[in-house]
């Protein structure tokens, strides 16, 4: 469910992407997604699958880099690798802010050099 | 082939309109509470209990949403306040731009306290920023103590999560300790208030949390020191009684 309504809002971005610059043909999508951002990578290929079917993205790639935690602690100020449940390394403090891993992002696309308007 | 980067955050426009609705209800001194919890935890029954308290003068407003039926929104319009069923259609969390909706067709502008009842859902309510003050989590006593830890992301993003069903706590299994060790495992600044629709017990915890959030929220003469202190301020966590003597609103206003 949530993977559909993620995939959507993608489509969404990619096609006023395309659209502001004139008519971009996207094959490739590079995806960010932080492993706290609960979206699965799986379920979210499959999601875009369906939601481009007999669309003119249907042939889109998906090309999805995975990042994991990114913690300031809050006590000594070490940066650290870790998740939620993980305490700093430095100062065994668990009170800490998330910097990243909860990304949800459209890195880059790859279009075709000729452009044409849809 | 050609590369454009992007970098754009995929829900960027949903965090656009939260920051709409989040400096409007700043404007306008609206406390918006954000509901979190799976299904059934009890999220309708708090609020029944909570608007069963207020005065009928308080202006409170509920939205609340669902995949199907609008039968939470009859269960809430029974306490005469305004109320406004979302239906999802399918989607398993809320919205901004649900909420921005919802709001132009709801009387926003005689509310002071919004509460925001979401869809039944542990995982992805908490993706999807409302331009809410806070996300207070329910946890009942029959879903089991190490919830937070299997879905650390609602607790690690929630101010408050409410332990409900404790009426219920001889029937199960439920080690309030353990709840709270693994809940601040996760985010160690939460806070936590134990209660029961059934019994009462906690309302008037949860009735000053309300309280005090509403004042750091309301009145604009407070500073950013105030609201700090009402952030970090921490509710016993010993259950209470009910507090409440007939004809006498357990939650009191905070702004007169
Ligand atoms: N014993 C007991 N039962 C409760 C309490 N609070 C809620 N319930 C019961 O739990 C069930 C679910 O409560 P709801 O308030 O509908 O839960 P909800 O979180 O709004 O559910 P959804 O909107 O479907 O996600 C109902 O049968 C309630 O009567 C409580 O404090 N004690
Ligand atoms: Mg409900
Ligand atoms: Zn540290």
């Amino acid at each position: 469910m949530h993977e559909l309504s993620i995939a959507n809002a993608i489509l969404k971005t990619i096609e006023a992407e395309c659209r502001a610059r004139g008519g971009l043909r996207p094959r490739r999508a590079g995806l960010r997604i932080g492993e706290l951002s609960s979206v699965n990578a799986e379920s979210l290929r499959f999601a875009l699958t369906a939601a481009t079917r007999d669309t003119p993205f249907a042939e889109l790639e998906l090309a999805i880099e995975s990042c994991s935690p990114r913690r300031l602690c809050r006590a000594c100020g070490a940066h650290y690798v870790g998740g939620l449940l993980s305490a700093c390394p430095r100062c065994a403090c668990s009170s800490a802010d998330l910097l990243g891993g909860d990304e949800l992002e459209i890195t880059y696309l790859e279009v075709e050099d000729e452009t044409c308007r849809t | 082939m050609k590369r454009v980067e992007l970098e754009q955050k995929v829900l960027s426009e949903n965090d656009k309109i939260a920051a709409r609705l989040r400096e409007s209800f700043r404007e306008r001194g609206i406390l918006c509470l954000n509901l979190i919890s799976a299904p059934g935890s009890g999220k309708t029954a708090l609020l029944e209990s909570t608007l069963n308290g207020f005065a009928s003068h308080e202006a409170v407003g509920v939205l609340t949403g669902d995949i199907q039926t609008d039968s939470d929104a009859a269960r809430l319009r029974r306490y005469g306040f305004p109320v406004k069923q979302i239906t999802t259609g399918g989607t398993c969390h809320l919205n901004a731009s649900m909420i921005e909706n919802a709001l132009r067709e709801f009387p926003i502008g005689k509310i002071e306290l919004l509460f925001i009842e979401n869809v039944g859902n542990l995982v992805c309510p908490s993706s999807y920023d409302l331009g809410e003050a806070a996300k207070i989590v329910l946890l009942s006593v029959t879903e089991g103590d190490e919830k937070p830890l299997k879905y650390p992301g609602t607790f690690f993003k929630a101010r408050l999560m409410l332990v409900t069903k404790l009426d219920l706590l001889p029937h199960v299994s439920f080690d309030l300790g353990r709840a709270e060790a693994n809940a601040r495992a996760v985010n160690p600044e939460l806070e936590i208030i134990h209660l029961s629709c059934a019994t009462g017990e906690g309302l008037g915890a949860w009735s000053e949390w309300i309280e005090r959030r509403r004042h750091a929220c309301g009145n604009r003469s407070f500073g950013a020191e105030t609201l700090a202190g009402a952030a970090n301020a921490r509710p016993t966590a010993a259950p209470e009684g009910i507090d409440r003597s007939p004809g006498k609103p357990a939650i009191k206003t905070a702004i007169s």
